[in-house]
């Protein structure tokens, strides 16, 4: 199979020694590349009840089938591995620069085996893989100086890319993740602490290998037809922040309308994520920890407008091979101590977890925590909803003053944040309650568990399952629980995948109120929205091209052009059931019952809020769960695979132990 | 004529057939687009429209087959 | 034999920043150096200094761009 480079590589960190694996035809066939490739590997040398931080777990980096191969927005890769934070399947989609250098060094996927005795990294270039000293950066370098004096050192004639780890992650806390070009993290299901835990500190990358492509001239045909579309999406000129909240209003109505995607495109283009800082006043964001409808952030969430943060950015960003460029570089040499002079635009998950759910909108205070969680390698969601958990415990006089070493936790208050983020980091003090996400911080606090938020251990993104339920339903039946980058009615609607796959729900003009009860085509729709989120993940691709809508972003014909196969959606869309079926197979396998990752009541609105635009919603989640659990072959009452889904998607062989 | 409509937020979409097309007599225009969705006045600012992925104007003539899009401030995720 | 030296001149008018030449060109003769092309605020790739000289005309730019909008000439760019 063109596309992709037939072998992966495989690094014995105790023995200090490497070798390459040869992939079979019939994996990439089944399986693609990307997590498809890491489902398979890591079930066979993932033993089972494996210690996620000991020497038995594989974490592993993984690029696209399509990284690299002239499509557009599939530069993205995952990190993998057992999570430490939920204790099953822990995969991590990442941006920056990081997944075409994979390639570029010969593999499809670097995985990491064993762990060693002093803290070390891996560099390759093309004379081959070596595995360097990394003391002199462990415990004294943070994760963006570690990049730049990594790449400073191993540049000769080509540039290398990296990724590193910070403070967080040496420490190994559970919220920790892994960092790459200056603050792009893989930051949830807790692989930061993994590599931690194996002293790995940096891979740095420094190949340039060929990649080969089936069909180069289809590939420019295509690109070039949704470079076209993308270039004349703009914005009106008159389009300013403040006009979001309206924004919101309209996605709120209670009808559901099938919209092309490529809309979206201008909005990426000039605010990135942040437009949802007002939107999101529609319901969608939360507050105070999940307890008030945005009713009572409203006045507050002028300060965060998203012209503000354009007023602060000197550049925008792109990740690797992405014509949108939703990210931006922000000066914040002028910010609190001055400590720093530039740091990543903050997404809007990162404004919504330290400034509404914390009840504030110092902006400034934001941007400085966003670049102390990008040195350190901190996940801004987890550490966001953390700090929420303290802030509440201590509202309720669960936690008092002798607990916190004297700090007053007032809703609010950024800077108070500020100073338990730096514990959390160095794990002293307070901060060390806090260090693991607030699973681990409910066994430390007696008392707390109503305050905390997660699902299945991990903590939710910032998209209110009140608004909309579709969320809700797959942060908690997903096999990495509490993600919201996974599936939801707004993301559905603008994909257009019913073009391409025969069993997947086109979506009409409709009203939403159904949309909360448990329906045989809600159910459709939402394993469809798994099955293409996992397809995206084995490409490369990014969540927020496939928004765009496949029949703009060509996803399913770029694979066939770059990999020369000749699947059809249907058959393309069944990697993604198989791959979804693997990483369930492999909570399974490790004794997670798929009943334990629903998501904590409070964020599904049980009781329902008493106001504000979600007022009263409340939704069968149960009952979708088990729909959706049916349709995509899973036991209806227990949601464990079945033998004959198993058999159907061809993975019996893989996943019996 | 019959043209595919895509338009999220504020219009009438019972006017869609299948959600997605519009059928039209000849000599439409794009206005004429806007005036069978019903667009309100004083939204259409906030309505940018598009002609087979081509910023559109008001007096622009459809033919059969062809997709219009409108970019509204609805479109988000 | 002489070979002929060419530079990579990019189309701005259609280029999208996606930074595909600069992750393939071999010796990071390109980086994200030209600015005021739109709007936005994007900054376009385009021969670094280094790369005026280092230049080997290889064409590894021109042929992996998704859409084709590198043109490999003789004389050299900006100038």
């Amino acid at each position: 199979m063109k596309g992709v480079m037939g072998k992966i590589l495989k690094v014995n960190l105790t023995a200090r020694e490497w070798s390459e694996e040869q992939i079979d035809e019939g994996i990439y066939d089944q399986f693609l590349g990307g997590i498809g490739l890491a489902t398979y590997i890591l079930h066979r040398d993932i033993q089972k009840g494996a210690d996620p931080l000991g020497p038995e777990n594989v974490l592993g980096f993984v690029p696209g089938a399509l990284t690299g191969t002239g499509s557009f927005v599939t530069g993205r890769f995952l990190v993998t591995g057992k999570s430490p934070l939920t204790g099953g399947w822990g995969d991590s989609n990442c941006g920056g620069n990081f997944s075409p250098g994979i390639k570029q060094a010969g593999y499809d996927g670097i995985f990491f085996y064993g762990t060693s005795s002093e803290p070390v990294y891996l560099f390759i270039d093309n004379k081959g893989p070596q595995i360097l000293d990394a003391s002199e950066y462990w415990g004294t370098t943070d994760a963006v100086d570690t990049e730049q004096q990594l790449i400073e050192k191993h540049t000769l004639r080509k540039k290398p890319v990296c990724v590193t780890i910070g403070e967080a992650a040496e420490k190994l806390s559970l919220i920790s993740g892994i960092v790459n070009d200056k603050g792009r993290i893989a930051a949830r299901s807790g692989l930061g602490a993994v590599m931690g835990s194996k002293k790995l500190k940096a891979v740095v990358l420094a190949g340039s290998k060929k990649i080969p492509v089936a069909k180069p001239d289809k590939m420019k045909e295509i690109s070039t037809e949704y470079a076209n579309k993308v270039r004349v999406m703009n914005l009106p000129g008159f389009v300013k922040g403040s006009t979001f909240p309206l924004v919101g209003k309209a996605l709120g109505l209670n009808m559901r309308t099938p919209m092309n995607g490529i809309a979206m495109v201008g909005i990426f283009k000039k605010y990135g994520t942040i437009f949802a800082n007002l939107s999101g006043l529609n319901g969608d964001l939360p507050v105070k920890n999940w307890a008030l409808s945005t009713k009572h952030f409203k006045k507050k969430a002028k300060k965060t407008n998203p012209d503000l943060q354009l007023k602060k950015e000197t550049n925008k960003y792109h990740c690797s091979s992405c014509n949108i460029g939703c990210g931006g570089e922000a000066d914040i040499s002028n910010i609190g101590d001055g400590a720093f002079k530039t740091t990543h635009k903050p997404e809007y998950e990162t404004v919504a977890s330290f400034g509404s759910l914390l009840l504030s909108n110092d902006l400034d205070g934001i941007y400085y925590i966003n670049e102390i969680c990008n040195r350190a390698g901190l996940d801004t969601i987890s550490a966001g909803n953390t700090m929420a958990y303290a802030y509440e415990c201590y509202e309720k006089g669960i936690i008092t003053k002798e607990d916190t070493g004297g700090l007053e936790l007032k809703w609010g208050q950024v800077d108070t944040a500020i100073e338990v983020l730096k514990q959390m980091i160095r794990r002293e003090g307070f901060g060390a309650l806090l260090a693991d996400g607030v699973k681990a911080a409910t066994r430390k606090i007696p008392g707390s568990e109503d305050c905390a938020m997660h699902a299945g251990g991990q903590e939710p993104g910032m998209h209110d399952p009140r608004f909309e339920s579709g969320m809700g339903l797959h942060m908690s039946v997903d096999p990495t629980p509490g993600k919201h980058t996974v599936g939801a009615e707004t993301y559905y609607m603008s994909t257009a995948v019913w073009n391409y796959c025969s069993w997947a729900p086109k979506q009409k003009l409709e009203s939403k109120s159904h949309e909360q009860e448990a329906t045989h085509e809600g159910a459709w729709k939402n394993v469809a929205m798994s099955a293409m989120k996992q397809l995206v993940d084995c490409s490369g691709g990014c969540l927020f091209a496939m928004l765009t809508g496949f029949n703009n972003w060509r996803l399913f014909d770029w694979l066939n052009a770059a990999t020369g196969m000749e699947k059809s959606g249907d058959q393309l869309m069944e990697i993604g059931l198989r791959v979804q079926t693997m990483r369930q197979m492999f909570n399974i396998r490790e004794g997670i019952d798929p009943w334990k990752n629903k998501m904590a009541d409070r964020v599904i609105g049980r009781p329902p809020l008493p106001d504000g635009p979600t007022k009263g919603n409340s939704f069968d989640l149960e009952g979708q769960m088990q729909l959706y659990w049916e349709k995509i072959g899973w036991d209806r009452e227990t949601g464990v695979p079945t033998r004959e889904t198993l058999e159907k998607l061809n993975i019996l062989q893989y996943t019996e132990a | 004529m019959r043209i595919k409509v895509s338009v999220a937020g504020i219009a009438d979409h019972s006017v869609l057939e299948d959600g997605e097309y519009l059928v039209l007599g000849e000599k439409a225009t794009i206005r004429t687009v806007y005036s069978r969705l019903k667009i309100p006045l004083y939204l259409r600012p906030f309505y940018r429209c598009y002609l087979n992925y081509k910023p559109a104007a008001m007096r622009d003539k459809l033919k059969d087959g062809d997709e219009v899009f409108f970019m509204t401030l609805a479109a988000g995720g | 034999m002489a070979k002929i030296k060419t530079y990579p001149h990019i189309d701005y008018k259609k280029c999208t920043a996606c930074r595909e030449c600069i992750t393939f060109c071999p010796f990071d003769c390109l980086d994200l150096v030209v600015r005021g092309k739109d709007s936005y605020g994007n900054t376009y790739p385009g021969l670094t200094e280094k790369g005026k000289k280092e230049c080997t005309s290889c064409g590894i730019c021109a042929g992996k761009c998704p859409i084709g909008v590198i043109e490999m000439k003789e004389e050299l760019p900006g100038a």
